[in-house]
Order: structure tokens, then C-alpha cells, then sequence
């Protein structure tokens, strides 16, 4: 692995994981860390986990300007942690804990716990150096439900959330859209006056808005796709470590406390379960804020990568945030993908089904096809590339269209009535549809490949009632990797006196039958000349 | 480190003073009451390390810190220019609330008026010999810092009705005035290539105020529930 920078990034493992569950051989994982990944410095601490006191000092004795925790467990003193990384120096929001106790020492022998903890470690090192940084609005105070009255003011108790933020300059709420507004299940996020605005009490940091915002206007600390890309090509470089193959756990927060339990209650009921495991694939975890942000073209980019197959666990028992049907519909329809190339769809699919057992399983090792990678791949940031390069590595990829309620592509059409009046390019937040003047002509095109389906430019089109415009939620290969083509195209009528540009015929048609024989005399001068020329020309 | 209601309100007291001088005229003696104000806050680390404001803080602290204006007259110097030029002749920066926020942009006009109103209603009297305007950064940050003084008052006198009406009053204010301007304020600083103290101090304050109204909004939304709670057993 080659680093970017020369700044350095400590790694503190807490010592406890010699001995929690199977163990972990720490010393080989500090070996190869400071072998591998390069700027890496490791130290061990006991009890991390509930002490962190000596983190400010750890990092001011190794000259780090990163961190990285490995501990065993997933609830930690999160605001003590915070306040060491501040004294550092560090953005805590930037600071990367990986539980090493849920996903190698509890539930993996000590050889393969171990060799998975360097790969879980070296990904964490490669996440901590894309974060981008936060701004002073990304952090929200948040307390413990219940304190009393006086120990409410006990500042050792706030931890510091992050929450997302809206980049005015890249927003696109001035020209109409509202998307992320509307996708918030919290009611968070609230527009005026063009301009989208987040109450911090109101948020959960669910992460929908970040990945449904089609101009990459949201910053979210921890989640940049940047991070995401780190960790995701990190986690599945064969050349990372030995374990093969390799596939991905998708968890959210709820859902990685309910493994954590599972993963210490089974290791408790019994060890040979452990020894018993015959599966092939090893599942590593990549926790979001909510499975419902994950865009089913992330799912398809990790089988791009080289995984081997994609797992999802959403929250045991009811989402507080009512996702469980859209997870559902982007796992069904990955599956759909899949078969239509004729690969296997349980190369994708949910946990929840399964029961404890496979769920505890599935910790250990997955049984799944094995077709792990091989090379070391590059994540694609382009949704539409990378289904198109999915495609184009499966025999049974000659096209296919796919209408789906959960396609993250979108088909345009027009019908006849279009005016080619431009008002659905201006709405449209990804480009996707553009107003073009080619040599007197006017078209209206479109990209398939740019299109969310978002469906922000239909309200807005002026012929709304007449269905003009329409949008279909459709995976097309072929529109996809076709480019930009005319949706309608007409002449342009020209100004009389100047020669500027006024109208498209079809719209002029259109005033023309809206104003009838009374106005014809007005008809003639708006459409004979531009708005300049009107006062004088006659 | 565990604090009382009124020590947590006079933390909060001390770092809107000593932000609101700092976006005043730089005099030699201004800067040493400033560096002699961070020494004292120095004191109060193990608590502003809990904040997220720390990191810009402690940079702000350092800045303040390394200028000597007993001894070094260049370093003074380029403070007060750095201040006229960002503040004062054809300011790069305008530190006023009307300069971001009505649309005219006029100097006086009903910002300023409502400002004045809210002043009034606190139980403020207007000097006139005092030429600083109401929406000026210096004004705004010194009236949080007094809302925060009585604030800190009703704790000590336990009345606990007035503490919480402290409290919303700074919500409002933070909400209506200071939290809506002062990140547009600190773009502009930023954007006018200036990197030192006033661009620090711009961050501080800014990192400073985004965190003070979740806080504020957060010490509310908690003593109304447990004042619910108290409600519904029955107790105090």
C-alpha cells in the first residue's frame, strides 16, 4: 500500500484482545501493520476501550496527525475518546474506532481473527486518511436519555455527533431542487428561499440526504465518498492481508450492537460452533449511518471490486427510521441485476431472514459461490459505470432494460406537446436533461447515465396536466452507455429586427392558440420580435 | 470536570466577553487585556476541551499568546492595520449584522431598530456617546455575554423559572441575530486572504457560537423534559 501523504496515523489496539474471546496475536498484527501500511505506528493500551486516557499523550509521542482504535467492542467511552483526540489536536469526527472484538477475536479462531483484524485495520488507516475534515455545524451535542437535572451541566458527558451539511455553492435548491428534502424521514431538512437549511435536533444522521443529493452538495464527516471508496478498495485488495475470499457486511448502528451480542452469547453457548464453521467467504464489515442510504449501485461497485458476495443486516425488529422496505427494494432489485447477467442473486441478500444462527454464521464465514477477486480493482464514483463495467465482465450481458421502483437510473420521454420551453433542464439537478441551440435549431437532450430519476423536473413542466413529460424508473444498459440524444427538437423563431433568438415555433403555435384571432395583432409583435426590439421595430 | 448551572453560564459569560472585545479597536492595551484574558481562560482547559470549539480555540489562544505588545510595536502595528482593513475604511469585512442580513444592505435601518428594541426590553440603555452600533460583532457578542450573566444570577438564586427564560432569550437571540450572520462574517474574513488573528478569531467565534447554540438549544430541551418528568411524579 502506498500512502498519499507522509503524516502519520497511529494505531492503538487495546491490549485486552490478546485474550477476549479466541484472542488476537497483537504483536503480529502491530508487525505487519508497521510493515504494510505505510506511516502506520502502532502502540497498545490496556483498556482502551473504557480508558482512553492516554491517547493525547500517545499521539504527542508518536508525531501522528491521525488515529486509528481497534477495540473490543463496539460501545466505548466515546465523549472521554472525543476529548483525548481534541487535546491531540485531532477532529474526533475523524478519528476511526473498529470493533475488533465483534468481527475477529470473538467469532474467528486466532489465526484467522488475526489476519482479519490486519485487514480490518489497514481499511480503517485507509478511511482515516481521506477524511475530508468538518466544519463547526457538522457536530451535534448529544446527551445520555436520562440524567438528572444537575448532572445535565456535568460536561464530561456530552458526546458530539455528526450530522450533515449543505454546501450552498454546489446546492441546487436555488433552481428547484428539493431532493433531499424529501427524502429526509426525520423532517430535518427544510428549504427557503432557495436555500436548504438543517435543524440539528430534528436530525439522526441517517445519511439518506448524502446519498440522495445528486450534486454532492451534502458534507457529512465520516461518510465522504472518498472514505467510503478507502475502505471499500482497501477491504477487498487481495494484496491486503491473506484471507480469501472476501465479502462485505453491511451493518447500520442498531444492527452492529445486535451482532456484537450475538457474536459474545454464541461464543459463550458454544466454542465448537466456532470450530464447526465450513463456509468459504469471510464477511468484513462496513458500518453506515443506514442501510437506507446505501445506493444499490454501492452494492453492485463491491462485487466490481472483487467481493465475493454482499451481505446486509438491517436493525433486529422495527427501523426507527422506516427503512426496512426501501433496503428490501434495492436488495431485490441488485438481485434482479444479477440474474439478468446471469449471475447468482444470492450474491446479494439480507440477513434478517436467516435466522441467529446463520446471522452468527455469517460473522464467521459466509457460504457463498467463490468468486473472489483476484487483482486489485478501483472503486468507480459513476453510478452509471460502474453497472456498465459490471455489465461488461458477465457473459450474459448483451443489454437488458429493467423497470424497477428502486432503479437509481431513470428514463425521460416527451411526448408531442413538448413547447421545448427548457423549464425541466433548469430543474433538473444532475444535468441529465439540457436545452442546446444548434446551428437555428433547439433541442431538448438527455443523458440516461445522469439521470437519478429524481423526478424533480415533472412538477415543474408548464404542461404538467398534459403528461408532456415522463419519467420511468428503468435500468436500461443500452440508454446508459448510449450518451446524450434529442428528446425533442424544433426550430427557433428569430427576431425580425435583430436577428435574436425568441421563441421555439412550437411554443409560438401554442401563444398563438391561447391568444385566438382577437389578439392577432399581439401575436405578431411577440412573435415577430425579441423583448428589446418590441418598443421600436414598428 | 463537572460544573454548576451558574459556572457553566459564566464559562460561557467570559468566552462572549472576551470574543466581543476582540472584534474592537486593537489599542496596546486592548491586546493586553485580551492576551491576560486568554491566561485566566487557560485555567479552564480540562472544561473547553469537552467542546468541539476547543481546536479553534487553542489556536486563537496561541495567536494572542505569542504577541507582546509591551515590548513589540511592529507586531501591534499590524494588528491595528489588519483591523482597519478589515473592518473599518472601506471595510473588507463588515462586522455588522446589516451589512449580511437586510437586503438593502443599509447601515440603519430595521435591523439596527429591532436590535435596539431587544436591548431596551433586557433592561439596556443606549449611551449615545458610545459610537459602536448595535449590530456591530462587539455589541451582539457583549449582549450574549450579559444574557449569559443573568442567566448565571437565576441559578445561584435557584430560580430555576428564570433560568430557563435566561436561556431562551439567548436561544432567540442566537437564533434571530448572531447565528444567523456571523458564518457569512467569517467567509468574508476568510475571503479577504487575511490568515492572522482576525481570521483566527473569526473561526474561534464562529466555531464558538455554532456549538453555544446547540448547547443552549440542548440545556433547554433537557430541562423541559425533566421538568415533565418531575411533573408527572409529582415532585419538584
Amino acid at each position: 500500500m502506498t500512502d498519499r501523504t507522509d503524516r502519520r496515523t497511529l494505531v492503538l489496539l487495546c491490549a485486552d484482545l490478546e485474550t477476549l474471546g479466541h484472542g488476537l496475536d497483537l504483536e503480529a498484527v502491530q508487525q505487519w501493520l508497521q510493515g504494510n501500511v505505510a506511516a502506520a505506528h502502532v502502540q497498545l493500551a490496556p483498556d482502551l476501550d473504557h480508558r482512553p486516557g492516554g491517547i493525547a499523550k500517545a499521539m504527542a509521542a508518536s508525531g501522528a496527525a491521525r488515529l486509528v482504535l481497534g477495540l473490543c467492542s463496539g460501545e466505548y467511552a466515546i465523549p472521554e475518546m472525543q476529548v483525548q483526540a481534541r487535546k491531540a489536536g485531532l477532529d474526533p469526527l475523524g478519528v476511526e474506532a473498529v470493533n475488533l472484538g465483534a468481527y475477529a477475536a470473538w467469532v474467528r479462531p486466532r489465526p484467522p481473527a488475526t489476519e482479519k483484524a490486519k485487514i480490518l485495520l489497514a481499511a480503517a488507516v485507509a478511511r482515516a486518511r481521506a477524511y475530508p475534515g468538518s466544519r463547526p455545524e457538522n457536530a451535534k451535542p448529544h446527551v445520555p436519555a436520562r440524567v438528572s437535572r444537575r448532572s445535565l451541566f456535568s460536561l464530561s458527558l456530552l458526546e458530539y455527533r455528526p450530522v450533515p451539511s449543505i454546501q450552498g455553492e454546489r446546492c441546487a435548491a436555488g433552481s428547484g431542487c428539493r431532493v433531499c428534502v424529501q427524502v429526509c424521514p426525520c423532517g430535518a431538512l427544510e428549504e427557503a428561499n432557495g436555500q436548504v437549511s438543517l435543524e440539528k435536533s430534528r436530525c439522526e444522521s441517517c445519511g439518506l440526504c448524502l446519498t440522495a443529493c445528486p450534486r454532492d452538495a451534502i458534507q457529512f464527516p465520516g461518510q465522504a465518498p472518498a472514505q467510503l471508496a478507502a475502505q471499500l478498495t482497501t477491504l477487498l485488495d487481495p494484496t491486503v492481508g491473506a484471507l480469501q475470499p472476501r465479502g462485505l457486511l453491511f451493518t447500520c448502528p442498531r444492527s452492529a450492537l445486535a451482532l456484537e451480542t450475538l457474536a459474545k452469547k454464541r461464543f459463550q453457548i458454544s466454542r465448537s460452533d466456532v470450530e464447526r464453521g465450513t463456509s468459504n467467504v469471510e464477511l468484513f464489515p462496513v458500518q453506515v449511518p443506514c442501510l437506507g442510504m446505501v445506493p444499490p449501485t454501492w452494492l453492485l461497485g463491491c462485487l466490481n471490486l472483487g467481493a465475493a458476495a454482499i451481505r446486509l443486516a438491517p436493525c433486529l425488529g422495527r427501523c426507527p427510521l422506516d427503512q426496512k422496505e426501501t433496503i428490501e427494494g434495492k436488495i431485490a432489485y441488485c438481485r434482479e441485476v444479477l440474474q439478468l447477467l446471469g449471475d447468482s442473486p444470492d450474491r446479494i441478500r439480507p440477513l434478517q431472514t436467516m435466522g441467529e444462527g446463520i446471522a452468527y454464521s455469517a460473522l464467521q464465514r459466509d457460504v457463498t459461490p467463490d468468486t473472489g477477486s483476484v487483482e486489485t480493482k478501483s472503486w468507480n464514483p459513476s453510478p452509471a459505470r460502474t453497472l456498465l463495467q459490471f455489465a461488461r465482465e458477465r457473459p450474459a450481458s448483451n443489454g437488458f432494460s429493467l423497470a424497477h421502483p428502486h432503479s437509481p437510473f431513470g428514463l425521460i420521454d416527451v411526448s408531442g406537446d413538448c413547447t421545448g420551453c427548457g423549464v425541466c433542464a433548469v430543474a433538473c439537478p444532475t444535468d441529465a436533461l439540457a436545452l442546446e441551440r444548434r446551428n437555428g435549431d433547439l433541442a431538448l437532450t438527455f443523458d440516461g447515465a445522469l439521470c437519478t430519476a429524481c423526478g424533480q423536473c415533472l412538477p415543474r413542466c408548464p404542461e404538467v396536466e398534459n403528461r408532456v413529460l415522463n419519467l420511468e424508473r428503468v435500468t436500461d444498459l443500452q440508454r446508459l452507455a448510449q450518451g446524450r440524444v434529442a428528446l425533442y427538437e424544433d426550430r427557433e423563431g428569430r427576431c425580425q429586427a435583430c436577428g435574436a433568438p425568441i421563441a421555439p415555433e412550437a411554443m409560438m403555435g401554442r401563444i398563438r392558440a391561447k391568444l385566438g384571432d382577437e389578439y392577432a395583432a399581439t401575436f405578431e409583435v411577440i412573435t415577430g420580435y425579441c423583448p428589446d426590439c418590441r418598443g421600436w421595430s414598428r | 470536570m463537572k460544573h454548576t448551572q451558574a459556572e457553566l453560564a459564566r464559562l460561557r459569560q467570559a468566552l462572549y466577553r472576551l470574543f466581543g472585545a476582540l472584534f474592537l479597536y486593537p489599542d496596546r492595551e486592548r491586546l493586553a487585556n485580551l492576551i491576560a484574558a486568554t491566561r485566566e481562560l487557560q485555567a479552564e482547559s480540562d472544561s473547553l476541551v469537552a467542546f468541539p470549539f476547543f481546536r479553534p480555540w487553542r489556536r486563537l489562544r496561541t495567536t494572542l499568546q505569542a504577541l507582546s505588545p509591551a515590548t513589540d510595536e511592529g507586531a501591534t502595528a499590524e494588528v491595528e492595520e489588519a483591523y482597519v482593513r478589515l473592518f473599518l475604511v472601506n471595510p473588507q469585512a463588515p462586522p455588522y449584522e446589516s451589512f449580511y442580513l437586510d437586503p438593502q444592505r443599509r447601515v440603519v435601518g430595521w435591523i439596527v431598530a429591532q436590535l435596539e428594541r431587544e436591548y431596551t426590553e433586557k433592561g439596556l440603555t443606549l449611551v449615545p456617546s458610545v459610537q459602536t452600533p448595535p449590530d456591530h460583532a462587539a455589541v451582539e457578542l457583549e449582549f450574549m455575554a450579559f444574557l449569559c450573566n443573568q442567566e448565571a444570577q437565576t441559578w445561584q438564586e435557584e430560580n430555576s423559572a428564570a433560568g430557563v427564560q435566561a436561556l431562551e432569550w439567548q436561544r432567540a437571540f442566537l437564533g434571530q441575530h448572531l447565528g444567523r450572520w456571523f458564518p457569512a462574517f467569517t467567509r468574508q474574513v476568510a475571503a479577504a486572504g487575511q490568515d492572522g488573528l482576525y481570521a483566527v478569531a473569526a473561526v474561534a467565534a464562529d466555531a464558538f457560537i455554532h456549538h453555544d447554540r446547540d448547547l443552549v438549544a440542548l440545556l433547554l430541551e433537557r430541562l423541559q423534559a425533566t421538568d415533565a418528568g418531575n411533573v408527572q411524579k409529582g415532585g419538584p
